[in-house]
């Protein structure tokens, strides 16, 4: 399927001109994007580092998720957001980034198993979580790590 | 000798040389220092919300502490390490760039912040650390750590993109 129409129909819309018009408009929302996948980052770090019973031992994978939970959602949010109109400011250039279409691919894969095995293994009334819970911590890291450097490696590609 | 003698001569160094010139190893201690922004702040912003009375209301203060404050540390080390080899391999850009001076002020203020709380209403935390609401110093302090360490990041990037 060739997607080329679409990054070019992006690319062209009026928000794009405006950021793109706008001087302050990328760093800022690219400041808020770095925020935004700081608190995502750490909370789901925190929440892996539980189940593999490093560092946080006592309190309760399920508490850590009760108290995690929306800050991870929102911070998901503003990022995707973020990151889109990122996106769509550059978005030419992002058809031709090599590192973009590996992030995007491994966001989709983190999301999903996020919200699928991982809210499976940290809703469990085990306190450490189910037995398979360090895998799916290994899992969660390297996924996520993985979105985090493709992401960095947009600017360096 | 000036500061900027100083920083020209240190880049100037082999290491320092190697590395802000390599393809691979800049990238990867680079991109280290931004993830392991995470792994230091997370722990943080959660011991910073529950000063502020915002998160981990069951959970004593000292609780909290204990359980985050250590992957802090590890993160910290690894901000320091990078960010050193980072400072050494462009010292004399980071010198000129009026972003980092920022940068470093806001990392000396938010360390000053550390210092104080630790050691003034951290050594009584038997003491509130189960009060609702949590007392003022407690709050000012996970305020300000807040604030400060979101300006070292939010000067880090612009530091990076104008150098």
């Amino acid at each position: 399927m060739d997607t080329y129409p679409f990054f070019k129909w992006c690319d062209e819309t009026s928000l794009a001109h405006a950021i793109r018009g706008n001087t302050w408009a990328f760093p800022l929302i690219e400041t808020i994007h770095i925020l935004a996948l700081t608190v995502l980052l750490g909370g789901i770090l925190l929440m892996d580092l539980r189940m593999l019973g490093i560092g946080i031992r006592r309190i309760p994978v399920a508490r850590m998720q009760n108290q995690l939970a929306s800050y991870i959602n929102v911070s998901l949010v503003v990022g995707i957001v973020t990151g889109f109109l990122l996106f769509i400011s550059e978005a030419l250039k992002a058809y031709d980034n090599q590192a973009f279409r590996p992030k995007i691919t491994l966001l989709a894969m983190a999301t999903i198993f996020h919200y699928t095995a991982h809210s499976k293994a940290t809703s469990s009334a085990t306190p450490g979580g189910p037995g398979w819970a360090k895998i799916a911590a290994v899992v969660s890291i390297v996924l996520w790590f993985g979105v985090g450097a493709a992401g960095r490696a947009i600017g360096f590609v | 000798m000036s500061l900027l003698d100083i920083c020209q001569s240190l880049q100037d160094m082999g290491p320092a040389t190697a590395l802000r010139e390599s393809q691979f190893m800049f990238p990867v201690i680079e991109g280290s220092h931004l993830l392991g922004l995470a792994l230091m702040m997370a722990p943080v912003l959660m011991f910073d919300l529950r000063l502020l009375g915002l998160l981990w209301k069951k959970e004593p203060a000292s609780e909290i502490r204990n359980q985050f404050l250590p992957i802090t540390i590890s993160g910290g080390v690894l901000m320091v390490v990078t960010g050193t080899l980072l400072f050494w391999s462009e010292a004399v850009k980071c010198y000129n760039s009026t972003y980092f001076r920022v940068k470093v002020i806001m990392l000396i203020l938010a360390t000053i912040n550390v210092i104080i709380f630790h050691s003034t209403i951290d050594r009584r935390i038997n003491e509130w650390e189960n009060d609702w609401p949590p007392p003022s110093r407690a709050k000012l302090a996970g305020a300000m750590s807040i604030l400060l360490w979101t300006g070292v990041i939010f000067a880090g990037r612009y530091t990076a993109y104008n150098l």
